[in-house]
């Protein structure tokens, strides 16, 4: 009797903690949160945003994809290498060599090229997610949902562009209405099969329709919480740089105009404090970077400034060509942004003049070469293991010389608007105008600018290319601007080194090159069934 | 430039792009213009060996004990080992000590109780292997150009330059003016041997559990039992980046990173079983549930205060710090019958029903299985055949299901926390997919076993066949859907193969003995259903192919004109892949650019043809010699690890000697293209060319014993005494030195990682 009732008792014990409940399988992570609550709102998709605004800037999340390829961090100097503008010194550690040898962007799989895709479709299907949303939603017009959606578009925008530009063949120099553009990807989810090529000129309607759209809401918006927001004045600008590379010059003087208001030309000591801060005054978008949220040695700090502490920057500072800094006049406080008889420390320097007074013909003895290594690294805060080069930029300096520490990233800035502005009543034939618009920055920069010694569209634009590479310089504009302008590569006067740059030495200008056209990622024909490799670049 | 000054401009500032200059020659005059070293020149750096830096001899020390004991109504047993390793990296070492104490008691006829407790503790150091990382000691060794020493060498003598204590310093490959030291050319500012010494890795882990069970005698034949278990595991791992080279530098920075698992596990039986006559079966139904808990922190801070100490508080910048935590969870229902008929005839069944957090709409899966046997041996008709011991016929089907695609929430579209300059943020980090369900795996096989000549011949020859539905996979798809893999239940493939057992006792006499084994197997593979083809790294998933065919660019030899790589071209036609373009002479055609090849089928696979094992077991008086062969044959190996050391002539990274058969003139016929740095048509990795066949005999273990005679050992109060002397992984014979043609089924080593490690030892049992 008694063992029955053990037995009962241990039975029933057993059946209560035996029935599981309903949901004892359904379990969710926590550090994520689902799909369906992270579009369920505006404030929640106000964090969609914020996770957009950081990838701009942040190592690479996404999973396939690189931490390295940290967003604009990377391809801003990545930019600048392929198009010639930053020259590398030596070989460094290996970082972008393969870019500005022409060795990555013609190779369909290069990892740079496929994270640059890879991340700006993300921006796409991530702004389309948000737009699709609110248009299936019945969320109440707010000035707060109007700015995400003035946002979203932007962003879409934006990613289109740093798409089409890169991966097809330049508007201005190719049949837009044949050529092949990039997958127009505006629907979300399975089956995945994304979609065709089909022709630049789809992809550049569709920029328009964006960012139409978006001025249109941010100006009913509540404004940008900072300047790593899409603000109406920087919407203003990304349709400027649309118009601007699509020969729209009307579009791009104006809304150029209506993108800087606000935005103070900086002045010599901001000019030259380093360009560390989102917070200068003619900052219109950008990146603010935090200690808990650095990127190391993947910033874009990196690969660039002399003074990180890195072996890439130890081993190659980076240089403007000769020929661009050669021409900015005494007057011109931006002959301080390079060193142009900065002492070639290197002994591996790839113009094979590095390592001591001896091979540096800019010195002949040991004791001014060592003194003047020592004033730099004392003036600019690197340390005894950094080498100098001459025309070595202190451009970018940082906020804490000679660490790691991060800065923060400027994407967009009213100089490059007064010089789009410029460039655009230029291509106009209008004179007055294009000579009212350079001295905006001109007399900013050069006390002895004269805008009327422009007396030609050919003057103007020549002005306006040396301006944009000395004034836009490691900014990530060059590759982008040769395409436009139809302008080959030739580094025989730069002070780049031939054993260094190989195929990035010379090139053919983009009109008749189509190495000016990065290849399409392989992993995207790979697995998108409306492209073969005949669709390849 | 013309060709002779290029040449002349080469060779003379050969020493410019290499960075040093290991001969006594000027380094101007290396080499000549041709290339060829100076006939003058003899190597005078010091030491050129990285392997030497990086390994040493290790040592592993083992100990265990066992003990077991009881009385009338209860048993206990406790063990206890202690195993200490110091690897052959240096900066590595191992220690692990277990203990396990467990006992059964029967308080009533009707009542058995029990459980057992089990603790794991495990203490590591050292570099870890850190894949493609340039702090990956391997590949830093692997990789260096043999020009280059591990240590400072004086550019003039070669020899050491000792620091102020007479220690020889590292060579990080940055340029030092004071020393006449230029840069090199690969890994500049880094040595990953010097970062493994200056860093500071520890790994502490803790493993403890316990399993409880009851079982009840209802009536006679129906029981009912419960098991209840649960398992932790806890890590502290502390990573210290020193602030000298490297990551860390230039201020150190340091990483706490623990977690704790527990697996919770709990079971209730209940089963009968009965025997009548000829017949006996016994039944079972249960219910069981699993819950993983695994939760994480870590912090990551940068800007050390004082050298030496490795906790957070010694470090005073923040750089990352987070926490989370994961669930897994699962809970099945099962029955389950065995009957066997005279011990002649068995036959079993089971259905089972699982149900997992994984998925999202189809949490539940039912799974079957059903198995037969025949010990023919028993049948009355065997009775006269003495030399038949055992002969059994077996066949099964059986499913089970799988859950596991590398995520615990994969089947949820997630946006994962991001944060922007401190304002929360989140990102879009995958695609889930709600509608996935079980994979199912099921197995059939048959199969004879048999026992001869008493049993001095066994062994057992089988057919298997498995075949898997609904395949979990992470499709690969187009970058431009923001996403690049999307989970699915791809398709259906299978893998079918027939595997042999044979063990004999060769020899059989009083004083000496030899046992023979020989073991063998092949797998054949071939997807059946599949909607839409893909392409994964070298392989390409189709119906009719094996998911392990190579799908590459077709490498088709060396242009003898001017040394270019040439490929195979296949095109796409009508959707049908890798059809090759002909010549109008029949022939394929090629060309130098490998991505305008396309890819195509090169007729290979990683799959072997055989695998399997030889073992032998000789015996003479107490002396006991065992050794164990495995071997491959067949099967092919894309070898990355020899392709990174065949590159065009990158600066400084290391070559392997087959670079000497390069192309170097017009005319010469050679299958390795020409050396050109920044040349990338001329050794892709995703060729043809590093195809390697996998085929390879090695020898696993050798065991030498001996056994002290019982009168001897009984006299010092012991049962049983053996010494031995062992040795694993005594020799390899493969296509290539070096390759570890095991490493991965997939057959793609990066050759960055740790190979099996040859090991000897001694040692002593003893029993009391």
């Amino acid at each position: 009797m008694i063992r029955k009732i053990y037995i009962l008792l241990f039975v029933g014990a057993m059946a209560l903690t035996l029935g599981c409940e309903e949901e004892f399988l359904d379990t969710v992570p926590t550090d994520s949160i689902s799909e369906e609550s992270a579009l369920s709102s505006p404030d929640n998709m106000e964090l969609v945003l914020n996770g957009l605004h950081r990838m701009m800037y942040g190592q690479n999340q996404l999973t396939g994809g690189s931490s390295s390829r940290s967003g604009e961090s990377h391809f801003i100097p990545m930019f600048d290498a392929v198009g010639g503008n930053i020259i590398h010194s030596s070989p460094g550690n290996g970082w972008m060599t393969s870019d500005l040898k022409w060795q990555s962007h013609v190779n369909s799989s290069a990892t740079t090229g496929f994270n640059l895709w890879f991340q700006r479709y993300h921006f796409v299907a991530t702004s389309s997610a948000m737009i699709d949303k609110i248009a299936t939603s019945d969320f109440t017009v707010t000035p707060q949902l109007n700015n995400i959606l003035g946002q979203s578009h932007a962003y879409r925008a934006w990613a289109y562009y740093r798409l089409i530009t890169t991966f097809s063949k330049g508007y201005l120099i190719g049949n837009p209405s044949t050529d092949p553009g990039v997958p127009l990807q505006l629907d979300q989810g399975t089956p995945y099969t994304s979609g065709p090529r089909g022709t630049v000129q789809q992809v550049y309607d569709q920029m328009y329709i964006d960012i139409d759209k978006a001025i249109a809401y941010l100006k009913e918006a509540s404004p940008a919480a900072n300047k790593s927001h899409i603000s109406l004045n920087a919407a203003y600008g990304i349709k400027a740089r649309i118009a601007l590379s699509m020969g729209d010059w009307q579009a791009a003087a104006e809304n150029a105009v209506l993108a800087r208001d606000g935005y103070a030309l900086l002045d010599e000591d901001g000019w030259l404090s380093g360009f560390n801060s989102y917070d200068l005054s003619e900052v219109i978008w950008g990146g603010k970077v935090i200690d808990t949220e650095t990127n190391y040695f993947q910033s874009y700090f990196y690969f660039i400034a002399f003074s990180f502490n890195g072996s890439q920057n130890r081993s190659n500072p980076k240089l403007i060509s000769k020929e661009l800094y050669d021409r900015l006049p005494d007057t011109d406080y931006r002959t301080k942004g390079w060193l142009p008889l900065a002492p070639n420390t290197n002994p591996a320097a790839s113009n094979d003049q590095g390592g001591s007074f001896e091979s540096d013909p800019n010195y002949s003895d040991k004791a001014s070469f060592d003194a003047a290594k020592a004033e730099i690294i004392e003036k600019y805060g690197a340390t005894k293991g950094h080498n100098t080069h001459p025309y070595m930029n202190v451009k970018f300096q940082l906020k804490n010389p000679g660490s790691i520490d991060p800065d923060d990233v400027i994407y967009m800035r009213a100089s490059e608007m007064v010089l789009i502005e410029a460039e655009a009543k230029a291509m106009m034939d209008d004179i007055t105008e294009a000579q009212d618009a350079l001295a905006i920055l001109g007399e900013k920069r050069d006390s002895a600018f004269d805008k009327s010694i422009f007396t030609t569209k050919e003057l103007l634009m020549d002005e306006i290319k040396w301006q944009r590479r000395v004034e836009l310089w490691g900014e990530g504009f060059s590759y982008h601007d040769n395409v436009r302008w139809d302008e080959g590569l030739d580094q025989s006067n730069s002070g780049a080194a031939e054993v260094l740059y190989q195929d990035g030495f010379m090139q053919p200008k983009p009109s008749i090159n189509d190495k000016w056209i990065f290849k399409i990622p392989q992993q995207e024909i790979d697995s998108n069934p409306n492209m073969t490799e005949a669709d390849q670049n | 430039m013309s060709g002779s000054d290029a040449a002349q401009v080469a060779s003379a500032t050969i020493f410019n792009r290499l960075g040093r200059n290991p001969f006594n020659v000027p380094n101007d005059q290396i080499v000549d213009v041709n290339g060829n070293i100076n006939p003058n020149a003899t190597v005078i750096a010091k030491d050129l060996d990285w392997y030497d830096a990086l390994e040493r001899t290790g040592t592993r020390e083992s100990h265990s004990i066992n003990v077991s004991g009881g009385g009338e109504n209860f048993s206990t047993f406790f063990s206890a080992s202690n195993l200490k390793e110091k690897g052959y990296v240096i900066e590595s070492d191992y220690q692990r000590t277990t203990s396990r104490l467990s006992g059964t008691y029967d308080p009533t006829p009707w009542l058995t109780m029990g459980g057992n407790v089990n603790i794991a503790v495990e203490e590591s150091h050292g570099s870890p292997s850190r894949g493609s990382s340039i702090a990956n000691v391997f590949s830093f060794a692997k990789n260096m150009g043999s020009i280059y020493s591990p240590y400072l060498l004086d550019p003039i003598t070669g020899q050491y330059i000792n620091d102020d204590d007479g220690n020889r310093r590292w060579d990080r490959g940055e340029s030092i003016s004071d020393l006449g030291i230029q840069s090199r050319p690969t890994s500049v500012g880094r040595n990953a041997l010097e970062e493994a010494i200056l860093n500071n890795e520890e790994t502490k882990r803790n493993n403890f559990g316990f399993r409880y069970n009851a079982d009840l005698t209802i009536t006679k034949g129906l029981k009912f039992g419960v098991i209840y278990g649960k398992d932790f595991q806890d890590q502290i791992n502390h990573s210290y980046e020193n602030a000298e080279v490297g990551d860390g530098a230039p201020t150190a920075r340091f990483e706490d990173a623990r977690y704790r698992r527990t697996v919770e596990n709990f079971t209730q039986l209940l089963s009968y079983n009965k025997s009548f006559g000829l017949h006996s079966f016994d039944v079972t139904l249960g219910h069981e549930s699993f819950d993983r808990h695994f939760s994480s922190n870590r912090i990551f801070k940068g800007t050390q205060t004082v050298a030496g100490i490795y906790e957070g508080s010694n470090f005073s910048v923040i750089l990352d710090a987070d926490g989370s935590s994961t669930d897994y969870k699962l809970e099945g229902y099962f029955a389950r019958l065995n009957y066997d008929f005279d011990h002649r005839y068995y036959l079993s069944a089971s259905v089972r029903r699982d149900g997992s957090s994984v998925f999202t709409n189809n949490k539940w899966g039912t799974f079957y299985s059903v198995g037969a046997s025949w010990r023919i041996s028993q049948e009355e008709f065997m009775k006269d055949v003495s030399w038949v011991d055992n002969l059994k016929l077996r066949g099964s089907y059986g499913e089970v299901g799988n859950d596991q695609l590398g995520n615990y929430y994969i089947s949820q579209p997630l946006y994962a926390i991001y944060p922007n300059a401190g304002a929360p943020g989140i990102f879009w980090d995958s695609t889930g997919n709600a509608d996935l369900l079980w994979e199912t795996s099921e197995s059939f096989d048959v199969a004879l076993e048999f026992g001869l000549f008493d049993n001095r011949l066994t062994g057992s020859f089988e057919f298997y066949k498995k075949i898997s539905s609904d395949l979990l996979y992470n499709v690969p798809i187009p970058g431009s859907e923001g996403q690049i893999q999307a989970p699915d239940n791809v398709g259906d493939l299978y893998n079918q193969g027939f595997e042999l057992g044979l063990n004999g006792r060769i020899v059989d006499t009083d004083n000496f003995s030899w046992d023979l084994g020989i073991q063998a197997s092949t797998l054949k593979n071939e997807i059946t259903a599949l909607p839409d083809p893909f392409i994964d790294g070298s392989k390409r998933w189709d119906v009719g192919r094996s998911r392990f065919e190579f799908f590459i660019y077709d490498y088709a030899g060396v242009d003898p004109a001017n040394g270019d790589a040439l490929y195979n071209m296949y095109e796409e036609v009508d959707g049908k892949v890798g059809v090759p373009i002909m010549n109008p002479d029949g022939t394929q055609a090629t060309t130098n650019v490998y991505q305008d090849a396309g890819k195509g089928y090169v007729g290979a696979s990683s799959v072997p043809d055989v695998i399997g094992s030889i073992s032998n077991g000789l015996k003479y008086k107490n002396i006991g010699l065992n050794f164990l062969f495995t071997y491959q044959l067949g099967g092919d190996i894309l070898d990355y690890g020899y392709a990174n050391m065949m590159h065009e002539g990158a600066y400084g990274v290391s070559l392997h000697p087959d670079a000497l058969n390069t192309w170097k003139n017009p005319g010469d016929v050679t299958d390795v293209p020409r050396m050109q740095n920044g040349s990338s048509n001329l050794s892709p990795s995703l060729t043809s060319r590093w195809l390697t066949d996998a085929s390879f005999l090695s020898l696993r273990n050798v065991t030498f014993s001996y056994n002290l005679n019982d009168d001897v050992v009984n006299k010092i109060g012991i049962d049983k005494l053996r010494l031995f002397l062992s040795g694993e992984n005594l020799f390899i014979v493969n296509e290539r030195k070096g390759l570890d043609p095991q490493y991965n089924l997939s057959g793609t080593p990066s050759g960055d990682d740790y190979n099996p490690n040859r090991v000897i030892s001694v040692g002593l049992n003893v029993a009391f």
